[in-house]
């Protein structure tokens, strides 16, 4: 009997326990919601990075006005707006900053050490300073990496396969930015065993993305950058279709706006797998005890019609193994 | 002497038939149009007519089409069907046009499409979106814009995401209202919407009174009215002072104009419009970071040229549709090689292209298949598009706060 019993309290602080577990902390605690505080370099509220947070937040209890509320900064591509806007959202007393790319993350990390943040679509977390370990690192930031160099010989692996008689790869970057030198390094040893020539230029402003690509010539090819600082990929996306000259991006976001080929993360999925770290903060975790994730998947993606424009065609290999081909 | 005389009537022969060439090498496209620029459609046929005449400025400042100038023939038809038929028939048979271009509105499209018809004439239709004007068997009409039907496809479904369960749908009874009524019944009822409310009022309606009492007795979360610009402001002031305030409200035709906030005031906040186009949108970036400009070639210059052609004036889609249109018909001429109505057609229907407009492509039927519709709300005096929600660069202002707290 008594163990009857003992067993049923266990069962019911189990179930409470669950309960409590399953709620918001916000909302078990206070009436007041968390207030998140979103920073990117986009044009507009819309990133998709933070539709993904929304998504994954309400996926996991979370409603918006009742338990979270957001106050969106975006930059419109102007990195160096970055530290002044984070420093605005630390003073406006947000509980925790959702950082998309580097410079938002950097900006984000000096101006709190106290407040959580967790970044989004960081290339190279420990190059880029962001953190100086991935599974313990510690202080208050975490968040999900992109594997931006680990990415490259891939996507220089697509690019030679579109477009096989490539002899020049372009590679322009911004120059501020770490991530882009070490997913240099690592483009620079494929393109060896390729046979590519890589013509690496990090630029350092907006006038300087338009001069190289008047620079370019047919035969030439382009990695774009993972990278939304002085709107290179805006840029190369439309020198590409402009000049036919074959360019592989970083996501299939640009592809389903004309981009040729993009191997790497969804912006979305990167925002709704985010979502479970701010979850976790949310109820209690420190971030320092939250490994730096990986993205949980990366796409291969192949716009037919732009490879068409190109005068590429697009081998079934390609098409085979592609998670999504736009027609 | 006679040598001379000879050689001189020789010369002036020679010199009247080389002249006499380049006149009728330059003699105008001459292009016939019938706009609503009285009656009820005035201030959107006149915003499509701006429309059309800067279009045939820009292509005669390019040198005309097929080395000729184009020439705009309009007439006010009053917003009414029956004039506009007697309108296109006399510039057909009387005036003797080489081309038409459509006139404003659904109702007038489709009354008139049955003269281009009959005289098998091509005519773009800018402004006409009711499907059953492209299901009838017509070779020579052709949509540029989306239909009738998808007009609150955005309003249905943010409400759906809102979570409402309600909705009461009301329009004028025209053809163009009745589609849109019908189109967003049968998508409110596919996303799981109850609709508990469809009724058409009379053209001309300025009294709401009884029909919004009969809506609120109904008590629905969504209220989309099917509209022209005058029934649009009526509703909106009458809903306001029969204090109906349903969670989402939206028009569809004038809600988009200017003026509707001008007339209305703050009563005019909240509410939902739907556009076919926006100044905005060349400026937009999907997902915040692409930039969907060259979705809308030539956009740009055309919002700067307009404003600079008509300052101060009424600036709609409408215009953007006119300008659209009248590019659709000149490009068409210029594939065409001629102003000939069989070889015009084959060409419309072989176009597949984006203009100020955005996409244009039609089936056999010359229905539109390539555009697509935007839904924006008035906050703070100005139209931030909120819809569809890859593009929308702001949120809708929910939930809509009772009238008083407007």
């Amino acid at each position: 009997m008594c163990s009857a019993r003992s067993s049923w309290l266990r069962g019911l602080a189990a179930f409470l326990a669950a309960v409590a577990l399953s709620f918001p902390a916000a909302a078990a605690e206070s009436a007041k919601p968390y207030r998140i505080g979103v920073l990117n370099e986009a044009w507009a509220a819309n990133h998709p990075t933070f539709e993904g947070l929304r998504t994954g937040l309400r996926e996991l209890g979370f409603q918006e006005g009742r338990d979270v509320t957001f106050d969106i900064r975006f930059t419109k591509g102007d990195p160096k707006a970055m530290p002044a806007e984070a420093e605005a959202l630390v003073k406006a007393g947000v509980d925790l900053l959702f950082t998309s790319k580097e410079a938002a993350t950097l900006a984000a990390k000096a101006a709190t050490q106290k407040l959580p943040i967790v970044f989004t679509l960081v290339g190279d977390p420990i190059t880029a300073g962001v953190v100086t370990q991935l599974v313990r690192p510690g202080g208050n930031v975490t968040g999900i990496s992109s594997l931006t160099p680990e990415m490259m010989p891939k996507r220089l692996e697509v690019l030679k396969t579109l477009f096989p008689a490539v002899k020049r790869v372009w590679y322009i970057h911004d120059a501020t930015d770490p991530t882009g030198s070490a997913a240099l390094a690592m483009a620079l040893v494929t393109a060896l065993r390729f046979g590519i020539e890589m013509v690496p230029v990090g630029v350092t402003d907006a006038p300087h993305v338009t001069a190289v690509l008047k620079t370019l010539r047919r035969g030439d090819a382009l990695l774009a950058p993972d990278q939304e600082g002085f709107d290179i990929n805006v840029a190369i996306l439309q020198k590409s279709l402009a000049s036919r000259i074959p360019a592989v991006f970083p996501s299939s976001l640009w592809i389903e706006h004309g981009g040729l080929a993009s191997y790497g993360p969804d912006y979305y999925a990167q925002g709704v797998q985010a979502a479970r770290l701010v979850a976790k903060i949310l109820r209690g975790t420190q971030p320092a005890d939250l490994p730096v994730e990986s993205a949980d998947r990366f796409y291969l993606t192949v716009n037919l019609k732009t490879a068409s424009l190109l005068g590429l065609t697009a081998p079934k290999k390609i098409l085979l193994r592609a998670d999504s081909v736009w027609r | 002497m006679r040598n001379i005389f000879v050689r001189s009537f020789g010369l002036l022969v020679l010199l009247t038939a080389v002249c006499s060439g380049a006149a009728q090498a330059q003699q105008p496209i001459r292009i016939g149009a019938s706009l609503s620029q009285t009656g009820s459609f005035a201030a959107l046929g006149q915003n499509q007519l701006r429309g059309y005449q800067l279009c045939i400025k820009h292509a005669n400042e390019k040198g005309g089409v097929l080395g000729r100038k184009l020439e705009l023939i309009v007439e006010d038809d009053q917003s009414q069907a029956p004039v506009a038929v007697g309108i296109y028939e006399k510039l057909i048979t009387q005036v003797k046009v080489d081309a038409i271009l459509g006139p404003y509105s659904s109702p007038i499209t489709e009354a008139v499409a049955n003269v281009s018809e009959k005289y098998r004439l091509p005519m773009v239709a800018p402004l006409a979106s009711t499907t059953s004007i492209f299901r009838k068997g017509r070779k020579f009409v052709f949509m540029v814009q989306s239909s009738a039907e998808v007009y609150l496809e955005g309003l249905i479904d943010i409400a759906v995401k809102r979570g409402l369960k309600t909705v009461a749908i009301i329009g004028e009874d025209n053809i163009f209202s009745r589609a849109t009524a019908q189109g967003t019944d049968e998508l409110a009822r596919k996303r799981g919407l109850q609709v508990v409310f469809v009724e058409v009022y009379g053209k001309g309606t300025a009294d709401f009174g009884a029909l919004l009492t009969r809506v609120r007795a109904t008590n629905p979360d969504v209220i989309a009215a099917a509209t022209y610009f005058e029934d649009a402001v009526a509703i909106t002031r009458q809903l306001k002072e029969l204090n109906v305030s349903p969670k989402m409200f939206g028009v569809t035709v004038g809600g988009d104009l200017p003026k509707f906030h001008s007339t209305l005031g703050s009563t005019a906040e909240f509410v939902y419009g739907a556009s076919q186009w926006e100044a905005e949108l060349v400026t937009l970036r999907a997902g915040g970071l692409i930039p969907i400009a060259r979705l809308y070639p030539g956009a740009s210059e055309f919002v700067e040229a307009y404003r600079k052609e008509y300052p101060g004036a009424d600036f709609s889609y409408h215009s953007a549709g006119g300008y659209a249109g009248c590019e659709v018909f000149i490009e068409a001429i210029k594939r065409a090689g001629s102003v000939d109505g069989e070889k015009m057609r084959a060409a419309i229907l072989n176009l597949d292209y984006h203009n100020v407009y955005g996409g244009f492509k039609v089936n056999a039927d010359g229905f539109q298949v390539a555009h697509k519709m935007v839904l924006f709300q008035w906050q703070d005096g100005k139209k931030v598009i909120v819809w569809p929600e890859e593009l929308a660069p702001g949120r809708p202002r929910y939930p809509t706060p009772p009238w008083s707290k407007r």
